[in-house]
């Protein structure tokens, strides 16, 4: 594979949007699992595939459209998040199908031969043009800006709220704000791990950092880091097995994830049977140095 | 200095007009009138659900009224943000989020003037550890939230609400969770600090009303009652519509006063 990556151009493509794409998820995937915002995020990111359509349908590229309906989603649910008391998970339930059900609707209504969508629904990273290279570039850098310039404010934001309101933080712009970065990651990801699969790479890397770091900085920095490894080992067993790269990582990142969690809870009793064998030992109420 | 002589023209610095506040069909709070003055030690007493939180909450511009109006020095809520330091009754935030009890205290430094890539200073350091040290969390510093007890927490919560160094602070029963010597140690320190802010405490402890605030409101769904800290039995009586041996039982220099020896105290 290394000789090829020299080679071909559209490998080189693959690993510099899977390592892009890993970035923008390590950061934006910390601020969602801390923040609870999966279920959003999953909302977001399958409005997507209306875009997608949409895209197709005006003849424009696909990501571009993408963009404009996420952020235009990301929009409304940071609306109907902040203007109501009831349960968000039910406008976004809708959203999320709205989304896919718009898709599919601009694709019945574009004249010709119907597109192949499964490289946008499953990722298919081997398909990265230059062009997606450069827009992909530029919404993770956005991202990586956005939040090395507002870290302090969003992590109040992220902590406390109503503190942070009261202190004068400008907490309806931080969210507003958050929201379109999330916007923006899910495009960025689309072609590496595609529509459906990205909720894997959004939250299985932050979620396995967790166990190393009490510290977002470094939570976002680790996760970001894991997302290189599960993306670019992902992208070789696809390579190498010949099966599809959007698939190849995210079983690859469940496999990783499933194996720490059962390591975790047994790493758990064998720390509770040591402490209950040392009781005496007055290692429970240790106290503080 | 200039902000002092602004103020003592101000003379009130909260000013709370016919304030009515509704949940959805709930009435939480009924046409409250309320003026605090400069450096006034202002304890908020009342029955569980009788809207001392909410009012709280209206002052710090978290809920908007119904109806009525709220000024902080002069302006509305929302204009008067980073004024005001606040200890929340119940967290909402998540225990497990990766911050530790310094970066907590630390918060309070921020404001709506922080700038992009903001880095905390020397002084913002000083403020947050002489705090940390004050409340006596400094050697818990590195921990993180979660692994703090109910009282350890209250007391960073308390220390970043003063590294705001706000010019009032409002404290939502902000000793529930804190064992007797802990108590009346915070008591001594917002005592002190009272000196130079105006500080606004709901509280259930009756002691502390004895010994430490200098006026009172009582408050149920209406105000029944603000000013100087001793109360008949009357009033009491109209707050809680409950035997006044409860509340009074155990007060050292006893809060109320004998039944008909109302010292000039008047419903509001
Ligand atoms: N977010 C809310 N939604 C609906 N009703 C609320 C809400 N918060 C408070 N209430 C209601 O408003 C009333 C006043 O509540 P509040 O929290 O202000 O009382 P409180 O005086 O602080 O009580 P406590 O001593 O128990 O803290 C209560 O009847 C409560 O049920
Ligand atoms: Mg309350």
């Amino acid at each position: 594979m290394f000789d090829s990556l020299l080679q071909y151009q559209f490998l080189q493509n693959a690993v510099i949007s899977a390592i892009l794409a890993s970035i923008a998820c390590g950061i934006i995937g910390s601020i969602i699992i801390e923040k609870r915002l999966v279920m959003m995020s999953g909302g977001i990111a399958h409005t997507a595939f209306g875009g997608i359509g949409l895209g197709y349908f005006l003849g424009i590229e696909p990501i571009i459209g993408a963009l404009f309906i996420t952020i235009f989603a990301a929009m409304g649910i940071a609306t109907i998040k902040r203007k109501t008391t009831m349960n968000t998970d039910i406008p976004i339930g809708i959203f999320w199908a709205a989304g896919m059900s718009l898709g599919i609707l601009f694709i019945a209504l574009t004249p010709g031969y119907p597109p192949d969508m499964t490289t946008y629904l499953f990722g298919d990273i081997l398909t990265v043009s230059r062009n997606n290279l450069y827009i992909i570039t530029l919404l993770d850098a956005v991202v990586i800006f956005a939040v090395a310039a507002l870290y302090h404010q969003l992590k109040a934001y992220l902590f406390d709220e109503e503190f942070s309101t009261v202190i004068g933080i400008k907490t309806t712009l931080i969210e507003y704000l958050l929201f379109i970065l999330i916007a923006l990651t899910v495009v960025v990801v689309i072609h590496v791990i595609g529509i459906i699969l990205i909720m894997a790479l959004l939250t299985a890397p932050p979620a396995i950092a967790k166990l190393f770091t009490n510290n977002l900085k470094k939570l976002m920095l680790t996760s970001s880091l894991l997302g290189i490894f599960f993306t670019l080992t992902g992208l070789w067993i696809s390579y190498t097995l010949n099966i599809p790269s959007g698939a190849a990582i995210a079983l690859f990142i469940s496999l990783v994830y499933g194996m720490v969690s059962i390591i975790k809870v047994i790493m758990e009793r064998k720390v509770k049977s040591q402490q209950l064998r040392t009781q005496d030992n007055d290692l429970i109420d240790k106290p503080l140095p | 200095m200039n902000r002092k002589r602004v103020n003592e023209k101000l003379e009130y610095v909260i000013n709370v007009s016919n304030l009515t506040v509704y949940y959805q069909k709930m009435c939480a709070l009924s046409n409250v009138n309320l003026k605090v003055r400069d450096r006034e030690f202002l304890g908020i007493i009342g029955p569980n659900g009788g809207g001392k939180s909410t009012l709280l909450k209206a002052i710090l511009g978290l809920i908007s009224p119904s109806s009525g109006k709220i000024e902080v020095y002069g302006k509305p809520p929302a204009k008067a943000l980073g004024l005001m330091g606040y200890v929340p009754q119940f967290t909402k935030f998540h225990r497990d989020f990766p911050i530790t009890v310094e970066e907590t205290v630390l918060m309070g430094r921020l404001s709506g003037k922080t700038p992009l890539f903001h880095k905390y200073s020397k002084t913002d350091m000083d403020i947050a550890h002489s705090l940390m040290d004050k409340l006596e969390i400094y050697s818990l510093r590195k921990r993180q939230i979660g692994q703090l007890s109910g009282g350890q927490l209250q007391r960073t919560l308390i220390a970043r609400a003063l590294t705001v160094e706000p010019k009032i602070l409002i404290l939502d029963e902000p000793t529930a969770s804190l064992d007797a010597e802990s108590k009346s140690h915070i008591y001594s320190i917002l005592e002190k600090l009272n000196r130079d802010m105006t500080i606004i405490m709901v509280t259930h402890d009756m002691n502390a009303i004895s010994s430490h605030v200098h006026s009172l409101a009582c408050l149920n769904k209406k105000l029944f009652y603000h000013g100087h800290s001793e109360l008949s039995d009357d009033i009491i009586h109209q707050i809680y519509g409950c035997p006044i041996d409860l509340i009074a039982h155990g007060v050292p220099h006893r809060v109320l006063k004998e039944h008909g020896s109302n010292g000039g105290n008047s419903l509001v």
